[in-house]
C-alpha cells in the first residue's frame, strides 16, 4: 500500500485490503510470457476441461469439440483453464459521452479500472489499464503491487486537462488502436457506455477476433436511463454537436425507456452470442458493492 | 338534439382555417429548450419509434394549444346553433299554422333586433326552429292562413319536407280568415281512434305510416304564428282543440292607411270625374304625409294628411274624365305596412246596353225604362210575346245579344243567355209559386240589395200575387204575408229576377187594369232603374268596385267566343275565356293594382284590386286571440320548443379562454 494509493479518489483504501483477496476470472488458454500464480489448461498437456460454448465466426476452429458435432450436428467450442501469468487490459471508455451523470461514468470507469487492475497486479499479471485514443498510448504497463501508484497516476490523468477537449473517437476506431498498440491476447475489460453512433459491434467483434476474453461492463448513469427531462426540447449531442427536436411527453419517456431497455438486452445478447461476459453497472452503485459484490456475483472476479 | 347551422357553406370553411391556422402557427413558432445530452443515439431511436403519431404526441404536452382548439371548436359548436327540444312542450303531433295574410308583410320586426325584415320572416323562422326541434318520432303538418287554408305539407316526420314546404311559403296580399283553417285544423286533430295515414286529410305522403299511426290516436297541437289581426266567430266552439298561439310582431305601430276609396263619372257635371278616398291612421303615433293623386301614370294632385292615432279623413279630388282612367292615390310616408298606402282604382270606357223588353203592353214600365237615366244607360226594345216564337228571338237569346230580357206576363220556352226580370210570369225552369192569387201584404224589404236600394216600399198596395217559391240559393228580396214577392236567383253566369205579382193585369174581357199603385209611386223608375243597372252589370261600370285579392269577380263582356286577356299590374298577360253569355269568372291574384281586360289589344274593362281591409292595416299584435269561446293568451314559446345551447357554448369558450390565458401567465411566471 503506497501513500498515493490512500489519498487517491479512485480507490477507498478499505477497498484495496478486499481487493487483494480477489482475482480476475478467465475461462480461456492464454500462454503467459511468465509463470504466474494463476493454473492454466492446455489440451494436450495437462488439460482441464473448463466450459463449452458455441461457435462464432471467428474463433480458432482448432478449439471446435469435433466429437459433439458428430453427435449433435452443431459447433461448440471446448473452453480449458490454464494456469499462467496473465495478460489484463483495461480499457476506459473516455470519450464525451462518459462525462455525464454524478458521478460522472468516467470517474466510475475510472475506479472500476483502478479496482481490477489493483486485483491483477495482486496477482502478478501483465497489468495495462489504457483509455481508447491518444491517452492510451502513454499507458503504462504494470506488473506487481507496486504498480499501483503508476496505475492510479495514468488513471487521474485522463480526468486532467484533456478532460475539457475529450477525443470524441469511435468505440471501434479507439479499440482498433489498442490492438495496434499490442494488444495481446489475455483479458480484456472495456469498460463503456457503448454510446457510440457507428455501433459497438465491431469493436467487440475485433476483441474476439484476438483470442481475448472480453470483459463487457456496460456503464450507464441514472439520467441516462430515466432522463429527468419534460416538455419541447433541442437535445445536443456533445460528442457531436448533432441536435435533435423531440416533445417530451410520459408517452415519449416510455418509448425511450423502452429503447434503452431493448439498446442493453442486444448488446447482451450480442455478448453472449460471442461469449463476451457482458456487465451492465449503473454509475450511482458504490464502487465497494460494485467490485466486490456486483462484479463477483457477474463472474468477472472471483 | 339538432342544428342549425348560422354559417353559409363558404364561411364553414374560413372558419375550418382557424384551427388548422393556430396549429401551423404554434409549431412555426415553438420554442425548444436546449438540453445538452451523452448521445442522441438512443433518443433518436426513440423519436423513429414516435415518428408515426408524432403530431398526436406532441398534441399530448401542449394544454395551451389544446385549449385554443377546444375554444374554437366550442365557437364552432355555437356557430352550429344546437338545440334541444323542450320537454314542457313535446307534443309528438303537431298542426303549424303559418298566417300568410297582408297584416304579416309588417316590418315592425326589423326594429326587434331578430334580423327578421317582416312579421312573415320572423313566423317563419319560428316554425323553422320548431321544425328543428322534432324528434323522429314527432310528425307535424304546416298549414297557411289567408282568406283560405293552404295544407303546405300534411302530417310527416320528415323535417326535410316540412322545411321544403316552409321555404315555399310566401306571404299574401289577402285579409285573414280563420274560420277554414280552424276547421280543417280540427278535423285533422282530434282524432279518437288510430287510423293510417292514408285516411289523414290532405295527407298524399304515404311514406311514414307507421310514425302517422303511432301517433293517430294522440289529440294534435295546433300552434298558431300570427299577429292575431283577425275575427273569429265565438259561435262555433272550439274548446276541444290544444289550441296555442305565438304572437308576432309588436304594439308600436305607424300606419296610414287607405280604407276606401271609389271613382265616378259625375252624372251633374259632364266631363269630370270624383275621387273619393279615406285615410286612416291605424298606428299608435300621430302621423302626418302627403297624399299623391296620379292619373295614368302621372302625377295630377296631392293633399296632406295629419291624423291622431285611431281618427280618419276623407279626400276628394275631382278630376277630367277620360275614356280611360287609371287612378293611383299614394301615402307618400313609409310606414311598418306599405301595401296600404297606396290604392288603385280605374273606370272605363262608357258604354250602353241593349235592353229587350217583351210585354203585351205595359205602360208605366215603358215609361220607367225611357227615362234620362234609363236611356243613359240603355238602348230598349220593346217587342209583343209573340215576338218569342220567331227565330229572331231565338237567334239572339241563343248568342246573348242583349244584355236583360225583361218578360212581362210571358214566358219563354227556352231560357235565354242573359239576365232575366219575370214580371207575373216564372222562368222556364226551376221556379214554381201558389196555384191561388192572393192579397199581398209586404213585411219584409233586403235593403242590402243593390237593387233594393233608395226604396220605400211599405205604402205599396198591391192587389194580388203569387207566393213565389224561388230555386235554391236565390235571395228573396220582397217578403209579402203569403210568401216571396220579389225574388232573384243565380242561373249559369246569368241572375233572373222574378216579381210575383203583375203591374198591369189582364182581366178575362180582354181589357187591362192595375194590379198595384206601384207605377204611380216613385219608387217604381227608381226600382226599374236598379234592376236595369244591377242586371246589366252596369254598375260595376260606372262606379268601379274595388275587389280585395283572392276574390273572385265576375266579368261581362261583348264577346262570347274566342280568349281576351287580363293584363296584371305586374305587366303579366293572363288569358281567359268567358262563357257564351260573355262573363267570365276571374279570381283576382295577389298583386295590387289595376287589371285590364283586353279584347285583341283593346281595353274594354278595367278593374282595381286593393286591400282595403282595417283588419288587415290594423297593425298592433293581439295579445290573446278568440278561438271559438276561448280567449288564448299569446305564448311566446308556442312557437320556440326548441332550447338554444349556444349562450353555455359562448360562456364555454370565454371559461376556456381565461383558462388558457392563466395557464399561460403562469408559465411564463
Amino acid at each position: 500500500m503506497t501513500p498515493n494509493a490512500t489519498e487517491s479518489k479512485l480507490l477507498p483504501p478499505s477497498l484495496l485490503a478486499r481487493l487483494e483477496r480477489l482475482e480476475l476470472a478467465s475461462r480461456k488458454i492464454f500462454r503467459g510470457q511468465l509463470q504466474g500464480e494463476r493454473r492454466s489448461k492446455r489440451k494436450g498437456q495437462s488439460v482441464e476441461f473448463a466450459d463449452y460454448r458455441g461457435y462464432v465466426p471467428g474463433d480458432d476452429l482448432r478449439m471446435i469439440d469435433w466429437n459433439l458435432y458428430a453427435r449433435l450436428d452443431q459447433l461448440f467450442l471446448k473452453l480449458f483453464q490454464e494456469e499462467e501469468d496473465l495478460h489484463l487490459h483495461v480499457l476506459v471508455d473516455a470519450s464525451g459521452s462518459m462525462r455525464f451523470g454524478i458521478p460522472t461514468k468516467l470517474h466510475v470507469a475510472k475506479q472500476i479500472a483502478a479496482a481490477l487492475g489493483y486485483v491483477g497486479l495482486c496477482r502478478s499479471d501483465r497489468v495495462r489499464v489504457a483509455a481508447l485514443g491518444r491517452a492510451g498510448d502513454r499507458a503504462p504497463v504494470m506488473r506487481g503491487r507496486t504498480g499501483l501508484p503508476r496505475l492510479l497516476t495514468y488513471l487521474e490523468s485522463i480526468d486532467g486537462a484533456s478532460a475539457d477537449q475529450p477525443e470524441n473517437i469511435s468505440l471501434a476506431t479507439g479499440v482498433k488502436e489498442f490492438l495496434v498498440r499490442g494488444g495481446s491476447p489475455g483479458i480484456t475489460v472495456l469498460i463503456t457506455d457503448l454510446m457510440d453512433k457507428s455501433g459497438y459491434e465491431v469493436a467487440l467483434r475485433s476483441l474476439v477476433g484476438r483470442r481475448m476474453d472480453v470483459f463487457l461492463i456496460h456503464l450507464m448513469s441514472p439520467e441516462e436511463l430515466d432522463p429527468p427531462l419534460l416538455g419541447d426540447l433541442r437535445l445536443i449531442d456533445v460528442e457531436d454537436a448533432d441536435a435533435t427536436e423531440i416533445t417530451l411527453n410520459a408517452y415519449a419517456l416510455k418509448k425511450y425507456r423502452e429503447t434503452v431497455r431493448g439498446f442493453i438486452d442486444s448488446a447482451r445478447g450480442f455478448c453472449r452470442r460471442r461469449g463476451i461476459t457482458y456487465v451492465f453497472a449503473r454509475s450511482d452503485t458504490p464502487i465497494e458493492s460494485l467490485v466486490t459484490d456486483y462484479l463477483h456475483k457477474r463472474g468477472v472476479v472471483r | 338534439m339538432s342544428f342549425l347551422s348560422s354559417l353559409a357553406a363558404w364561411q364553414w370553411a374560413v372558419m375550418a382555417c382557424v384551427p388548422v391556422g393556430i396549429v401551423l402557427l404554434y409549431f412555426l413558432k415553438l420554442k425548444r429548450q436546449p438540453i445538452e445530452v451523452p448521445s442522441t443515439f438512443l433518443w433518436v431511436k426513440t423519436i423513429e419509434d414516435l415518428h408515426v403519431n408524432s403530431l398526436l404526441q406532441r398534441l399530448r404536452t401542449t394544454p395551451l394549444l389544446i385549449l385554443q382548439l377546444l375554444a374554437v371548436a366550442l365557437a364552432a359548436l355555437a356557430l352550429l346553433r344546437p338545440g334541444y327540444r323542450d320537454e314542457a312542450f313535446a307534443n309528438s303531433r303537431r298542426i303549424l299554422l303559418l298566417d300568410v295574410s297582408a297584416s304579416m308583410n309588417a316590418t315592425d320586426t326589423a326594429s326587434l333586433g331578430q334580423g327578421d325584415a317582416t312579421r312573415f320572416e320572423a313566423a317563419r323562422r319560428m316554425i323553422g326552429e320548431s321544425i328543428e326541434a322534432m324528434t323522429d318520432q314527432d310528425v307535424a303538418m304546416l298549414m297557411t292562413i289567408s282568406d283560405r287554408a293552404d295544407v303546405l305539407q300534411s302530417f310527416t316526420s320528415d323535417r326535410r319536407k316540412l322545411r321544403d314546404a316552409l321555404a315555399a311559403a310566401r306571404p299574401t296580399n289577402r285579409p285573414t280568415d280563420i274560420l277554414p283553417a280552424l276547421r280543417a285544423a280540427e278535423g285533422l286533430a282530434n282524432r279518437d281512434k288510430p287510423r293510417s295515414s292514408g285516411d289523414e286529410v290532405g295527407d298524399d305522403d304515404q311514406a311514414e305510416p307507421q310514425a302517422a299511426a303511432a301517433t293517430a290516436v294522440a289529440t294534435a297541437e295546433i300552434v298558431l304564428l300570427s299577429d292575431g289581426g283577425f275575427k273569429t266567430s265565438s259561435e262555433i266552439d272550439f274548446s276541444g282543440l290544444n289550441f296555442r298561439y305565438a304572437r308576432v310582431g309588436g304594439d308600436e305601430i305607424t300606419n296610414l292607411a287607405i280604407v276606401a276609396m271609389s271613382a265616378q263619372r259625375n252624372d251633374e257635371r259632364e266631363g269630370t270625374v270624383e275621387l273619393f278616398a279615406t285615410i286612416a291612421n291605424l298606428g299608435t303615433t300621430v302621423e302626418s304625409s302627403a297624399v299623391s293623386l296620379m292619373v295614368n301614370g302621372e302625377l295630377v294632385d296631392a293633399d296632406r294628411v295629419e291624423l291622431q292615432p285611431g281618427d280618419e279623413t276623407g279626400l276628394s279630388f275631382e278630376l277630367d274624365d277620360q275614356p280611360i282612367l287609371k287612378l293611383q292615390l299614394s301615402i307618400d310616408e313609409r310606414d311598418d305596412l306599405v301595401i296600404d298606402n297606396t290604392a288603385f282604382t280605374a273606370l272605363a270606357p262608357v258604354k250602353t246596353v241593349s235592353v229587350l223588353l217583351v210585354t203585351p203592353g205595359n205602360r208605366p214600365l215603358e215609361l220607367a225604362l225611357t227615362t234620362g237615366e234609363a236611356e243613359k244607360l240603355a238602348v230598349v226594345e220593346i217587342v209583343a210575346p209573340g215576338y218569342l216564337e220567331t227565330d229572331a228571338y231565338r237567334a239572339r237569346a241563343t248568342v246573348g245579344v242583349d244584355e236583360l230580357i225583361i218578360y212581362d206576363r210571358c214566358r219563354p220556352a227556352e231560357m235565354p243567355l242573359t239576365s232575366t226580370f219575370f214580371i207575373g210570369a216564372l222562368p222556364s225552369r226551376d221556379w214554381s209559386w201558389s196555384e191561388t192569387k192572393a192579397q199581398v201584404q209586404l213585411i219584409d224589404i233586403d235593403r242590402s240589395h243593390p237593387i233594393m236600394r233608395y226604396l220605400d216600399l211599405f205604402s205599396l198596395l198591391i192587389a194580388e200575387g203569387h207566393a213565389l217559391v224561388p230555386p235554391p240559393g236565390s235571395v228573396d228580396l220582397l217578403v209579402g204575408d203569403s210568401g216571396t214577392a220579389l225574388s232573384i236567383a243565380s242561373r249559369e253566369g246569368c241572375e233572373d229576377l222574378v216579381l210575383g205579382f203583375d203591374i198591369l193585369s189582364t182581366s178575362e174581357d180582354g181589357g187591362t187594369t192595375y194590379n198595384t199603385d206601384w207605377q204611380v209611386q216613385r219608387s217604381w223608375p227608381v226600382f226599374v232603374l236598379n234592376a236595369m243597372r244591377y242586371l246589366t252589370g252596369v254598375t260595376q261600370l260606372d262606379t268601379q268596385r274595388s275587389h280585395q285579392p283572392g276574390q273572385v269577380l265576375t266579368l261581362t263582356t261583348d264577346r262570347r267566343q274566342g280568349e281576351l286577356s287580363i293584363r296584371k299590374p305586374t305587366g303579366e298577360i293572363e288569358f281567359v275565356k268567358p262563357d257564351s253569355s260573355g262573363r267570365l269568372n276571374y279570381t283576382a291574384d295577389d298583386s295590387l293594382g289595376v287589371y285590364e281586360l283586353e279584347d285583341e289589344k283593346r281595353v274594354v274593362d278595367l278593374f282595381a284590386v286593393n286591400l282595403f281591409d282595417r283588419q288587415e292595416s290594423r297593425l298592433q299584435s293581439q295579445p290573446t286571440v278568440q278561438i271559438g269561446f276561448n280567449q288564448v293568451q299569446s305564448d311566446r314559446v308556442a312557437g320556440q320548443s326548441r332550447r338554444e345551447l349556444w349562450r353555455w357554448l359562448l360562456l364555454g369558450v370565454l371559461g376556456v379562454l381565461s383558462l388558457e390565458w392563466w395557464y399561460y401567465a403562469k408559465r411564463l411566471g
